[in-house]
């Protein structure tokens, strides 16, 4: 499911800004003065008097002097941050008014009428406007942190998807943490320590419900910028959401597992019942056939006594394919886990393959082709042996043809297909459903000795399969027979 | 009657000693038989049989110390009798000095060409086996003066290395070097875990040598302990 998902990613778009200053809102600094914004002040103070002073002189009525200056100070309050820069701004237009423009000219009367008005309504504006424009502008920078962080919370989750186990879901959260707060933060599971000699800022649990999964350790040099509880809040997000894809992960693994035991249960009683059943029959045969001998030998006769040693021996042959799928089975009954893959040349072991069914079968035909190119995958090589083995001997028995068995092996890029096919008569529709089931082959396909056990061959050869992480499929040949394929992985999966 | 080649069986199963010794007799070999591995020690050293077929489950001692404790006073043919499935105890029981292994379970062509295999071997002990003169199994020819290889007549072109691989197997024809073994003599380097260079190396080989890869006639892989080259038994 994961890797479909892998493919479908989403996102937001962000719009193409930088990351925003870090502002600090406590109130002190909304009064604090920088160089920057004063000297625009002044810039712009010193425009609104040339322009006042302009009207002034081309125009008796100087009405338009107090509306320059209310301009100025509005232009003034929403170019800078916080309030005091407006604030200067309407007082020294006032007092600039007085000096500059009222009568008379170049001295200041403050007796004059109407002035405590011009200079409270100035003040007024250079508020509001100081404030509007504050508030705007936290509000701007309070959304481009959301999309921000969103986009983040969005670029996490997708990488989350791609991976699928624990130590992949911590080192991408900590690269997300290392990247938010520019230094470098690390991952220890629950159970393991950090080194001593470490200098931790903080600790953040990664827990869901009470449950720990371990903890991230933010190292020192971030103590500073975490007095910012934007920059906090933000680690704390990407630390749930790492808990979320970790509880995630060990539910996914969890029924895997589960998953796998109860094949593995399924697998084994199927086996049981075959052992139960199956074996019985040919015991009973080579049981018979010696005692027979044994008995009355002399009055028997070479024909039919030779007759009797031969099926004692064809049923020996199948006890002894029984007892090779049992062991098979051990080997993986305890999961994909328990069993060791080397990398082995498929030549080989398709080599070795054939070698053992033409040492059982020295009359039946088999042409194998492999790649040109060396392959070199990992395997278990008894197993996958195993695989061949049976496929190849269940083509002899049921095919019914003189016709040659063809074993194909393709280098399908980043995995190898093995390919098994007779020119029989194929298989019933009905049966292909459930071929690899471990249910033993129909009763009216049971021509002789030889077919029993078969559905067992080609469940072990299934479970054999899912262990490697590979796949195996039947179908019918266009023309005429069955052929089986099988798919093993050219890497070894990450997990497990 | 004493002139007979003496082989001894060491197997705890009777019915598999009586089935051997008898295929055995009809081939005109004289059987000794041990049930444990203090006996068998006891048997090889008093009565020296040509050949001895151990099995490595034994009752009392682990086959692997019979092995070790033999030849440490003998060199007789030793053929290890295993399990499929038990690559590890075949190649510790070849590095420790078995000639060769058969597979349980076995059928009697299988088990009478390795013991002539092996007795072939012990009739020309390896320090005689000077890698001179003209070497042919099958269509398969070393002329070892002119360091040629030829299959069905015509050259085949190996590197250095790849004709080196390919004597030194030619010189054990019949039995399975391992891969350790093969390697330690190659490029000198003794234990190593990985032994992929070498198997690129008898894939090459295998295109050079054999016409389909994964049919091979003069060289067999037995997976997981070694190569073969395959003794057409003259």
């Amino acid at each position: 499911m994961n890797r479909k998902l892998k493919r479908i990613r989403t996102g937001v778009v962000p719009a193409e800004t930088p990351l925003p200053e870090m502002e600090d809102d406590r109130l002190w600094r909304k009064f604090r003065l920088e160089w920057r914004p004063l000297l625009e002040s002044l810039g712009v103070l010193v425009l609104a008097t040339g322009a006042a002073a302009l009207l002034d002189s081309l125009f008796e009525q100087n009405n338009n002097v107090s509306i320059i200056y209310t301009l100025a100070v509005v232009i003034i309050a929403s170019i800078t941050p916080g309030y005091i820069y407006g604030i200067i701004a309407s007082i020294i237009s006032v007092v600039g008014v007085n000096y500059f423009f009222a009568l008379p000219k170049f001295a200041f009367n403050f007796t004059q009428t109407g002035y405590p008005i011009t200079f409270a309504s100035l003040l007024v504006v250079s508020i509001i406007m100081s404030t509007l424009m504050t508030r705007y502008r936290e509000m701007a920078h309070i959304a481009q942190m959301r999309e921000l962080r969103t986009k983040a919370l969005y670029d996490l989750t997708n990488e989350f998807l791609a991976v699928d186990d624990a130590e992949s879901f911590a080192q991408i959260a900590c690269e997300h943490l290392s990247r938010v707060c520019d230094a470098k933060t690390c991952y220890a599971p629950e159970q393991e320590k950090l080194p001593e000699d470490v200098p931790i800022c903080i600790a953040l649990p990664v827990e869901v419900r009470s449950h720990r999964f371990g903890t991230i350790y933010v190292p020192q040099q971030t103590c500073a910028a975490l007095a910012n509880e934007g920059l906090l809040a933000q680690m704390k997000m990407i630390v749930s959401q790492l808990a979320l894809a970790l509880e995630r992960n060990q539910l996914i693994q969890e029924h895997r597992r589960v998953q796998l035991q109860a094949e593995a249960e399924k697998m084994r009683s199927n086996l049981l019942r075959a052992v139960s059943h199956d074996l019985r029959t040919p015991l009973t045969s080579i049981q018979g056939a010696s005692a027979t001998i044994l008995e009355s030998g002399d009055q028997l006769g070479r024909e039919v006594s030779g007759q009797l040693v031969k099926d004692i021996h064809e049923n020996a042959q199948w006890l002894i394919r029984m007892v090779e799928n049992l062991l098979s089975v051990t080997r993986i009954s305890d999961g994909p886990a328990a069993i060791k893959k080397e990398p082995e040349v498929v030549e080989e072991v398709v080599a070795q393959a054939v070698g053992q069914v033409r040492k059982r079968f020295p009359d039946k035909a088999i042409n194998v082709r492999v790649p040109d190119e060396m392959l070199l995958i990992p395997m278990d090589a008894m197993l996958i042996e195993q695989v061949l083995i049976n496929l190849t001997e269940n083509a002899f028995f049921h095919a019914k043809t003189a016709e040659a068995v063809e074993v194909t092996v393709r280098d399908a890029g980043d995995s190898v297909a093995f390919e098994v096919r007779d020119h029989g008569a194929g298989i019933a529709q009905e049966r292909m459903g459930t071929i690899f089931e471990g249910i033993g082959a129909d009763p009216r396909d049971a021509g002789g000795d030889a077919h029993r056990g078969m559905g067992i061959g080609l469940s072990i050869c299934r479970a054999i399969l899912r262990a490697h992480q590979g796949t195996i499929s039947v179908r019918n040949a266009e023309d005429s027979g069955a052929v089986f394929e099988f798919i093993l992985p050219k890497e070894e999966a990450g997990h497990e | 009657m004493n002139n007979k080649t003496t082989l001894l069986i060491v197997e705890d199963d009777k019915a598999i000693v009586h089935f051997i010794s008898s295929i055995l007799s009809v081939n005109e070999y004289r059987t000794l038989y041990a049930g444990t591995g203090r006996e068998a020690i006891a048997l090889i050293a008093s009565y020296r049989p040509d050949v001895v077929l151990l099995d490595l489950g034994l009752p009392d001692i682990d086959g692997l110390d019979v092995l070790k404790t033999v030849r440490q006073w003998s060199e007789v043919p030793i053929i290890v009798v295993s399990a499929r499935g038990r690559e590890q105890e075949k190649v510790q029981a070849l590095d420790l000095g078995a000639d060769d292994y058969i597979t349980k379970p076995f059928g009697t062509a299988e088990l009478l060409a390795r013991i002539r295999t092996a007795l072939r071997h012990s009739a020309r002990p390896e320090g005689m086996n000077m890698p001179t003169g003209r070497f042919k199994t099958g269509e398969l020819e070393i002329d070892f003066d002119r360091r040629l290889v030829m299959v069905e007549g015509r050259d085949v072109h190996l590197t250095q290395i790849e004709y080196k691989i390919v004597t030194l197997i030619a010189q054990h024809i019949g039995r399975v070097l391992t891969y350790d073994y093969i390697i330690q003599q190659i490029w000198g380097v003794h234990h190593t875990k990985d032994n992929q260079i070498l198997r690129v190396n008898m894939a090459n080989i295998r295109r050079k040598l054999e016409k389909n890869p994964a049919e091979p006639r003069y060289i067999l892989t037995e997976v997981g302990v070694g190569y073969r080259m395959v003794d057409d038994g003259n």
